[in-house]
C-alpha cells in the first residue's frame, strides 16, 4: 500500500502528463472500494476473477504471507492510449517498487509529453 | 611474585566491543520498521549486514576475554545475521516475468471491475490518456 500512497501523493504530476494510474489487485469489490477511498485519485481495479492478472500472466507462486492466498506479483506496465504495451517492469524482490519519480521518468521516455 | 588477580584479564577488556556488537546486530530490524513507516520500498540488505558487523564486534570482544555471556552474545548475533540473510534471500525473491505482455504488443483482452462496479476491459484503456497499470498485492 505504500506504493499506492506515493502515487496518490504525486497524482497531479501524472495528470499533468495525461496519464491515469490504474492499480489492480485480486481483492473483491468491497476491499477495492475501501482502498479506493484511501487513494481517491488512483483508479482502483477489482480483479477478483483474475481476468486481468491472468491475461497479463502475473499470477504465480506469489503467496500472501498473511494467509497464503494467491496474489498478483508486483508489476508495472505502461500502456499507451491505443492499448499498446510500451514497457513492463518486474522488480527482483517483493519489497522493491519503482518510485513515482522513476515511473514518471519511464512514462516520459515512452509516452513523450502526453499531448 | 605474580598473583592470581594480576594474571586474570580485566573484566572490562573488550566490554565496549561487546556492547557495540549487541546493539548493532539488531539495529537493522529497528531501521527496517522505520523504513516501512517512511514508505521507503527497498530490500533492507543493511539488516543482515549490521547483524554480521555486530557478530564481528562481539567476536573481537570474545577474543579479548572469553566468557559465557560473550559466547552467547556471539551466537545470538551470528544466528540473527544468518536468519535475516536467509529470510531476505528466500522470502523476498520474485521470479522474472515470463508472460506474453511485452513492449510493442497490444495489451491482452480482459474483464475486471472498477471500485464502483463499473466494468473495465482492454477497450477502456484506449482513449485520450496513457495508462500506468500497477499490480499490487491487495489489502494486506
Amino acid at each position: 500500500m505504500a506504493e499506492l500512497g506515493q502515487l496518490e501523493t504525486r497524482h497531479a504530476d501524472f495528470a499533468a502528463r495525461n496519464i491515469r494510474v490504474v492499480a489492480a489487485s485480486l481483492d473483491n469489490l468491497e476491499e477495492t472500494g475501501k482502498t479506493q477511498r484511501k487513494f481517491p485519485h488512483l483508479t482502483l481495479v477489482s480483479d477478483a476473477g483474475r481476468s486481468l492478472a491472468g491475461a497479463a500472466e502475473v499470477i504465480g507462486p506469489h503467496h500472501s504471507p498473511v494467509d497464503g492466498s494467491i496474489t498478483a506479483a508486483p508489476t508495472t506496465v505502461l500502456i499507451d492510449r491505443r492499448g499498446q504495451v510500451r514497457w513492463l517492469f518486474r522488480p527482483d524482490r517483493y519489497l522493491e517498487r519503482l518510485s513515482p519519480d522513476e515511473v514518471l521518468a519511464k512514462a516520459a521516455e515512452h509516452f513523450g509529453d502526453g499531448r | 611474585m605474580n598473583t592470581t588477580s594480576t594474571l586474570a584479564p580485566p573484566r572490562s577488556r573488550g566490554r565496549l566491543l561487546l556492547w557495540l556488537g549487541v546493539v548493532t546486530a539488531p539495529a537493522g530490524l529497528i531501521l527496517y520498521v522505520a523504513q516501512m513507516s517512511a514508505g521507503i520500498l527497498t530490500t533492507p540488505w543493511y539488516a543482515p549486514a549490521l547483524a554480521v558487523l555486530g557478530a564481528v564486534l562481539v567476536l573481537m570482544s570474545l577474543l579479548r576475554r572469553g566468557t559465557v555471556w560473550r559466547v552467547l552474545g556471539f551466537l545470538f548475533c551470528a544466528a540473527l545475521a544468518g536468519f535475516e540473510g536467509w529470510a531476505l534471500q528466500s522470502y523476498t525473491s520474485l521470479p522474472a516475468y515470463t508472460g506474453s505482455v511485452a513492449a510493442g504488443r497490444p495489451f491482452p483482452e480482459f474483464s475486471a471491475s472498477l471500485a464502483d462496479g463499473t466494468p473495465l476491459t482492454r477497450a477502456s484503456l484506449e482513449g485520450d490518456k496513457d495508462t500506468v497499470l500497477i499490480f499490487f498485492r491487495g489489502w494486506w
